[in-house]
């Protein structure tokens, strides 16, 4: 009996980490049982603006976080200005959101050639750490995962249908892919009733 | 019993063992204030600070290589002057001369952890955190993950002391761990399954980012379980002499 002590050890050791594995996925589940919806912290930001408040009815979010010292996130802007100008009459609210104060980004803005045609909320960190939670790839742990900028979501009635972190063409490409497929899904339904 | 925790006590006391205590101190500060630096230009305050950086240190392989050398002078200092084979001949029977090593073992990781600990408070202090933001932001999953980290390193410096040519050991293992460090880092893009069966590799993921898969715990486990056999079987011979 004596002689199995470090076989006894090893399965210890296992049974400890299993159970810290256990832990940390529940943890990371439970981010999300404080709220009813995932974009509850967003839209009462969203009633709370002067700006923002008759926009609080919008069904799909779709939600850009960046920063000014993020070069692709400039890269991005004419591009999404060009699908807030497709979109915007199908309901479709178009949210920036930064960490930054708005004078900084206003600064910034003065050197830049594209300006923002949709809004922004700022000094957003703890929205912004949030929404980088969101992050569907179970396959890390909470508050460890990548935090890539730009990252690009689309919220549709308290369910996320898009993640995308990073900047490319063809990533606001299948933004817009997406997109238009909830939107025709949602004419669908409009044509049936 | 009492005579070896009346030994314990000795060790402690002897300059051999507050010596390299008190630089691990040194260089775990250094390393502390470097995470606070930053993490302090996010613009990071008080618990939010706290958080960020308990968070990098208890997700850092960097302080399982600290331990794993600061464990491998002590134990062949021990092996060496003949300590275990003197409390053999005081009548310690093999099995309780291993299950004395896995306590040690785990002793010296909680002793580790908490000179983290106060390096990382004393850094904190240059940066408005006191020790108790740190208490309560830290996350006690990554903790324990930790804590697993240094056992299994514990256990696979024990190992390495209880061999021959145990005085020679501490290079190959620095120079053992760059290798793999950077031949994981060469496999990264191409191999990625292949890279979490290394030995070392498969104990650092205990503290990664990624939850680990079944089949990563079970790779852990299996070394861990390879290293404390070998261990075992080793002292069996050693108590025999």
């Amino acid at each position: 009996m004596k002689a199995l002590l470090p076989y006894f050890i090893s399965i210890g050791f296992a049974l400890v980490l299993f159970t810290n594995t256990s832990l940390t996925k529940w943890h990371n589940n439970q981010l999300f049982r404080e709220y009813e919806s995932i974009d509850e912290p967003i839209r009462k930001l969203i009633a709370q603006d002067d700006f923002l408040s008759d926009e609080k009815d919008a069904q799909i979010l779709v939600i850009n976080l960046w920063a000014t010292w993020c070069q692709p996130c400039q890269r991005e802007i004419p591009l999404l200005n060009k699908l807030l100008d497709k979109y915007e009459q199908d309901g479709v609210l178009f949210l920036g959101i930064t960490g930054e104060k708005e004078n900084e980004v206003n600064e910034w803005m003065d050197l830049q050639k594209h300006e923002f045609s949709y809004f922004q909320l700022y000094e957003q960190k703890p929205l912004m750490k949030y929404l980088f939670e969101l992050n569907p790839d179970e396959g890390y742990k909470k508050g460890q995962k990548p935090q890539a900028l730009p990252t690009n979501l689309i919220i549709k009635d308290g369910e996320l249908i898009y993640y995308k972190a990073g900047f490319s063409k063809e990533s606001i490409k299948a933004l817009e892919a997406k997109l238009s497929e909830i939107l025709k899904g949602e004419n669908v339904l409009n044509e049936r009733f | 019993m009492t005579t070896i925790f009346r030994n314990e006590l000795n060790f402690i006391k002897g300059k051999r063992f507050y010596l390299p205590l008190f630089s691990l101190l040194i260089v775990l500060g250094i390393l502390s204030l470097l995470n606070y630096y930053l993490a302090s230009n996010d613009t990071l305050e008080g618990e939010d600070l706290a958080r960020q950086v308990s968070t990098r240190i208890l997700s850092s392989s960097i302080i399982g290589l600290f331990f794993m050398i600061w464990l491998l002078q002590h134990y062949v200092h021990l092996f060496r002057c003949g300590y275990y084979s003197m409390l053999v001949g005081f009548g310690i029977n093999r099995h309780q001369l291993y299950s004395y090593l896995v306590l040690q073992i785990a002793l010296y990781s909680l002793l580790f952890s908490t000179i983290n600990f106060v390096a990382c408070s004393l850094s904190g202090l240059f940066f408005n955190v006191w020790p108790w933001h740190l208490l309560m932001a830290s996350d006690y999953n990554l903790l324990i993950s930790m804590q697993l980290m240094l056992f299994a390193l514990g256990t696979f410096a024990a190992l390495l002391s209880s061999i021959p040519w145990n005085h020679l050991l501490v290079l190959p293992l620095l120079f053992y761990w760059l290798l793999e460090s950077w031949l994981i880092g060469l496999l990264r893009k191409e191999h990625e399954e292949l890279i979490n069966n290394f030995p070392l590799k498969s104990i650092i993921n205990l503290v990664g980012s990624e939850i680990l898969s079944l089949q990563q715990m079970l790779i852990s486990t299996l070394y861990i379980g390879i290293a404390s056999v070998a261990l075992y079987r080793i002292m069996k011979l050693k108590a025999l002499i």
